[in-house]
């Protein structure tokens, strides 16, 4: 009780809710313009939080990724330009609104969904974290070596439209982790004689190249002259009234629920959620026959779905140390950073970190509503930056991302690496999330399965001897089968197509 | 003799092939490297167990990409057009140029002319933008980075032999 106590307090430090609501702020101008993304935002800032206590320097990250999912529904509703594809379900109905003259109310709506939904999957998260940290304890290598695995497999799996391709950018991810010291001995591998190669290649600076460069290639790639011209549209009255909010009620509780289960799937991310809880808000809807047309249940419903996943991805990631996502995979590189190291033990070492993060992630969720409502003009009109501005913003910011770091030019030259590579990966459709995903899991994957066999001499079946393990390795299994049975299922109908 | 020579050519311009060729060579070169790492107690759960593996398993996978890259028509346009391409080559080196530039002249002004001449080059899509807002654009994102690195976070950035 004097920790839940203590971590209400610390919360409410006035730095502390300056950094909230920096993040918040930030967070909501990363989600609203296209081309950015909460990802991008907290991979940036990353850096710059070591410099910082790991306390509000973690709330600053947390309450970007809080405000991220709010900011790509302003422009998703007012100029029908999603800031993030897991806003894409609130366009159906935001953007009809807009037509109705009522945006403003649409994204007052999808504001308060969106905190609604997102405090209660941080509920759900500080109820169900110590318990699950707690069974954690039970797992040794095998168990982690096997988990690691299912949750790498269920990234690829779902990423991109190729199996072969996500599969290949999930093991390129963990041949680029093998770079650096060895994990059991004090050996540097694959370093070719370079002291900086030897310390491995920067997980951080690697993001940055992989979202800000590669992202900045794209925009000069892809430039459409049809996409400079949008204007920002006049949104009227933003607070939405008392009996419109409780007109939601009903669908944002039962999203945010939703968002929550889905977060906690490995690979599953904002997109399926909103998505997912968009169809059930079809058929629990107050009024189901004006979803489509330019329905508040259909804004909220997919907002409040997408803003959960937030706490349930942080489920895994905070009691296993295996992220579901490229955003927690980014912020659990910025808690290794800071010293943290998440896993079971979290709960055990670092409890006066953990409880002001929960608190901290509840109160980001409520401070949004009001600055999230303040900053609706401002940020419909950071959208329609131009591109020239954005593409200079975004390459110098992710140099000095990148350098800030460890204060080395070295990582700033992996930056720019990756950010090729990157490029070239989402041009030819090799999804990059189950790289990054495999970029920070590569050592854990690696010292659990030599742990393993050390445990056992040498002999593979441990991973079968143990329940835990021999379960997960399973569920690998399965989803592998479902994915192939799947494609070629749908390889036929194309050829008769 | 025309028509596979032909044929070579739109297989070789496919990305899968080159992919999968890259996959291939760095298995090679891990497989080879990790072959003078130390022998271990636990000959299974030494140094170069888990390199091994994964090179083992990308190589597969390639094989399997250059052989679908044999298999499949060319099915869709991935051209990137002249003008983009050039626009995107030219940052990429300046990109470069700025990277070697930080440490030699200072980072604040390879960062002022870096931010200008990306807007030179990317303005042939994007419109012509004037001199003052190049500058303008220059000045905000330097004096921005003055601010919040300098003096609120008080992170020293190289200097070099100017400022």
């Amino acid at each position: 009780m004097d920790a839940v106590i203590t971590a209400i307090t610390t919360v409410f430090h006035p730095v502390n809710i300056l950094m909230m609501s920096a993040g918040v702020v930030i967070g909501t101008i990363f989600g609203a313009v296209p081309g950015l993304t909460a990802t991008l935002a907290i991979a940036l800032l990353s850096p710059l939080s070591f410099n910082m206590d790991p306390i509000p320097a973690l709330l600053l990250l947390l309450s970007i990724y809080a405000g991220g999912m709010y900011g790509g529904a302003i422009t998703a509703i007012t100029i029908h330009t999603p800031g993030a594809p897991a806003n894409a379900a609130t366009m159906i109905d935001g953007y009809a609104l807009t037509q109705q003259g009522r945006g403003g109310v649409a994204i007052g709506i999808s504001c308060v969904a969106g905190a609604i939904g997102g405090i209660i999957s941080c509920i759900i998260m500080i109820l169900f974290s110590p318990l699950l940290a707690k069974f954690a304890l039970m797992f040794s290598p095998p168990e982690y070596f096997a988990v690691a695995i299912f949750g790498l497999t269920a990234v690829f799996a779902v990423s991109g439209k190729s199996l072969t391709k996500g599969a290949y950018a999930m093991l390129f991810g963990l041949l680029i982790s093998t770079v650096g010291y060895d994990p059991i001995l004090p050996l540097p591998r694959f370093h070719f004689g370079s002291l900086s190669l030897s310390k491995g290649i920067p997980f951080l600076p690697a993001v940055i190249g992989f979202f800000a460069f590669a992202e900045v290639f794209r925009l000069i790639t892809e430039h459409n002259p049809m996409e400079d011209e949008k204007e920002v549209i006049k949104v009227g009255r933003i607070t939405p009234s008392w009996e419109e909010i409780k007109s939601t009620f009903k669908v944002t509780y039962r999203s945010g629920i939703i968002g929550t289960l889905i977060g906690i799937l490995p690979g599953a991310g904002g997109t399926i959620a909103a998505y997912v809880s968009y169809a059930d808000a079809k058929s629990s809807a107050n009024h189901p026959e004006l979803m489509g047309k330019g329905s508040l249940e259909g804004v909220a419903a997919p907002e409040s779905g997408n803003n959960a996943v937030s706490g349930g991805a942080m489920i895994p990631m905070l009691t296993l140390g295996i992220p579901g996502d490229s955003v927690t995979a980014v912020l659990l590189g910025a808690l290794v950073v800071q010293g943290i190291q998440p896993g079971p033990l979290l709960f055990k070492e670092h409890i006066d970190i953990v409880y002001p993060v929960f608190a901290g992630m509840i109160l980001s969720n409520l401070i949004m509503i009001p600055l999230g409502l303040l900053m609706v003009k401002p940020v419909s009109l950071i959208a329609t930056i131009k591109r020239p501005f954005l593409i200079s913003f975004l390459l110098v910011f992710g140099v000095i991302g990148a350098y800030t770091g460890a204060n080395s030019l070295f990582d700033v030259g992996v930056a720019i690496v990756f950010g090729v590579i990157g490029f070239l990966m989402e041009r030819y459709e090799f999804p990059t999330a189950p790289t990054v995903l495999a970029l920070i899991l590569g050592p854990l994957v690696e010292n659990s399965l030599r742990q393993s066999l050390i445990i056992s001499d040498g002999s593979p079946l441990i991973f079968l001897t143990r329940p835990i393990s021999a379960i997960f390795l399973g569920l690998t299994i399965l989803v592998v089968s479902l994915i192939v049975f799947r494609w070629r299922k749908k390889v036929p109908a194309e050829m008769d197509n | 003799m025309g028509k596979p020579l032909y044929t070579m050519g739109v297989i070789i311009m496919k990305p899968e092939f080159w992919a999968g060729l890259t996959g291939v060579i760095l298995s090679v070169i891990v497989w080879y490297v990790s072959g003078n790492f130390p022998v271990f107690e636990v000959q299974s759960a030494g140094p170069a167990l888990f390199p091994r593996l994964v090179a083992l398993i990308i190589c597969l996978l390639a094989l399997v990409l250059i052989f679908q890259s044999l298999k499949r028509a060319e099915d869709k346009n991935t051209k990137i057009s002249r003008e983009n391409l050039s626009q995107l080559l030219a940052v990429l080196i300046t990109l470069v140029l700025y990277y070697f530039a930080i440490d030699l002249v200072g980072y604040f002004v390879s960062t002022f002319l870096f931010s200008g001449v990306i807007i030179l080059i990317v303005q042939k899509s994007y419109g012509k933008k004037t001199f003052g807002f190049i500058l303008l654009n220059s000045t905000l994102i330097c004096t921005g980075i003055f601010l919040v690195f300098r003096i609120l976070l008080k992170i020293s950035l190289p200097s070099g032999i100017l400022f």
